[in-house]
């Protein structure tokens, strides 16, 4: 009981680095990165997979917290994160309930399918939202917010094993 | 046997989470609302700002540290070499301010003799650009003053070289800029040598663009455009940039303008904000 509680709190405490690593990397250019547009959304990235793998097991309030602390701390309408989180946990159980991500390739399609989602929403629900966007941008975004995303997945599926 | 109902779940045991769901969505629709009307997220920001401050210092050390090695491991022979360059500035500045001063003075009388109010005097305020310069995936411009030393939303934010935008947020110590290259900056102009008025608008990727502008005026590529004054925000007379690309559009009837702004992002470190006419 007491190796339990060890492994959860350290799951919370990688989980709070990640954030608080990843509240760092939204705040740097990248040189390499030429177009503003090209930058994925990491907080997307992060939380898409500490919902899907269930990294820490946390319900959708603490979820739409998170969000509102985001938005607060680099959004740009408070309530759009959380927002969006709600609706990837909501869309995560769904899959669940039918679904069962063992492979490699459904799982990479599982993180896919979810940050597609999160865009599309934060896309709507953005103040500069325009019917003539630049598809082949936001599409790049999308590649950039999933190779990320699988990174961060990596990531945590190496440090699950070590702990 | 037959399987219970509870067995029958077969990858998902967690409860519905659809109460919180329906609840969660109509909370957030209402804050966005909220938030787009009554700016509350200014606010709060401004009341939580100390949040920020740990992650603005973290981001701006290693290049203060890397500055403070560089001051103290300067020659003498390289300091010597920057004062003679100071030097020579200040002594052409000052043959310009000659110049600028007479015109001034000349202005002045016509101005008394036509009977024209003197609008052009601007209270402003100088100030560094620190980073970061990206805030998760937008383009901002970070300056270190804020609401102790005046500083206000809206203001408009220029260097020598011409416009660079407008504070849209204000810290104690820190203000945000949105660059006019930013897809939600607007600002009305005119054209150098002409009197048309028009609206700039920034097209989110390094340029600013005028998507309507009638193809009967004449207009071409290399033309300068500067700040018009009619919006009473920004002086009258500030370079924003050329005109770099006229593409007719569809009906032959408009042409669309691509705009290069003077001022691209890397091309300046200090800025000056305005803070207001001297008149008010």
């Amino acid at each position: 009981m007491i190796k339990k509680n060890y492994s959860k709190m350290n799951r919370l405490l990688i989980s709070c680095l990640l954030f608080l690593f990843t509240l760092f990397l939204s705040h740097i250019h990248i040189p390499l990165v030429s177009s503003i547009g090209l930058i994925p959304d990491y907080f997307l990235a992060l939380f898409t997979t500490l919902i899907a793998t269930r990294f820490i097991n946390m319900n959708i309030y603490i979820y739409f917290l998170i969000g509102l602390i985001i938005d607060l701390l680099a959004g740009e309408l408070i309530g759009q994160y959380g927002l969006v989180f709600i609706i990837i946990y909501f869309t995560n159980f769904l899959l669940n309930k039918f679904f069962l991500f063992k492979s490699p390739i459904m799982l990479v399609s599982q993180h896919m399918l979810l940050i597609s989602i999160g865009l599309i929403v934060l896309l709507i629900s953005s103040l500069n939202y325009e019917l003539s966007m630049n598809f082949n941008l936001f599409f790049m975004k999308w590649i950039v917010t999933c190779l990320i995303c699988l990174l961060f997945h990596e990531l945590i599926q190496y440090l699950s094993k070590k702990n | 046997m037959k399987p219970s109902k509870k067995e029958l779940r077969l990858f998902n045991d967690d409860q519905s989470p659809i109460f919180g769901f329906i609840i969660l969505i109509l909370i957030s629709l209402t804050l966005m609302g909220l938030d787009s009307r009554k700016k509350i997220h200014q606010e709060i920001r401004q009341k939580s700002d100390y949040l920020s401050i740990p992650i603005t210092y973290a981001i701006n050390l290693p290049k203060n540290v890397s500055e403070s090695l560089q001051q103290l491991f300067k020659s003498k022979a390289q300091l010597l070499e920057e004062n003679q360059k100071l030097e020579n500035n200040v002594i052409n500045l000052s043959i310009e301010n000659q110049r600028l001063i007479f015109i001034e003075q000349e202005n002045l009388q016509l101005r008394k003799s036509l009977g024209i109010v003197n609008n052009l005097g601007f209270d402003s305020i100088g100030a560094e650009i620190i980073l970061p310069k990206v805030k998760n995936g937008k383009e901002i411009i970070m300056v270190n003053k804020g609401l102790n030393h005046g500083i206000k939303i809206g203001q408009p934010v220029i260097n020598n070289i011409g416009l660079i935008g407008q504070i849209i947020f204000v810290g104690k110590n820190y203000s945000e800029i949105n660059p006019i290259t930013s897809k939600k900056y607007i600002v009305p102009a005119i054209l150098e040598k002409a009197t048309d008025n028009i609206i700039i608008r920034g097209n989110g990727n390094k340029y600013l663009e005028i998507t309507m502008y009638p193809a009967h005026r004449k207009i071409k590529i290399g033309d300068i455009l500067i700040t018009s004054g009619i919006d009473s925000i920004y002086p009258k007379g500030i370079k924003i940039g050329k005109i770099i690309k006229i593409t007719p559009k569809a009906n032959n009837q408009f042409n669309h303008l691509l705009i290069a702004p003077f001022s691209g992002p890397r091309t300046y470190s200090q800025v000056r904000i305005f803070k207001g006419s001297k008149h008010d």
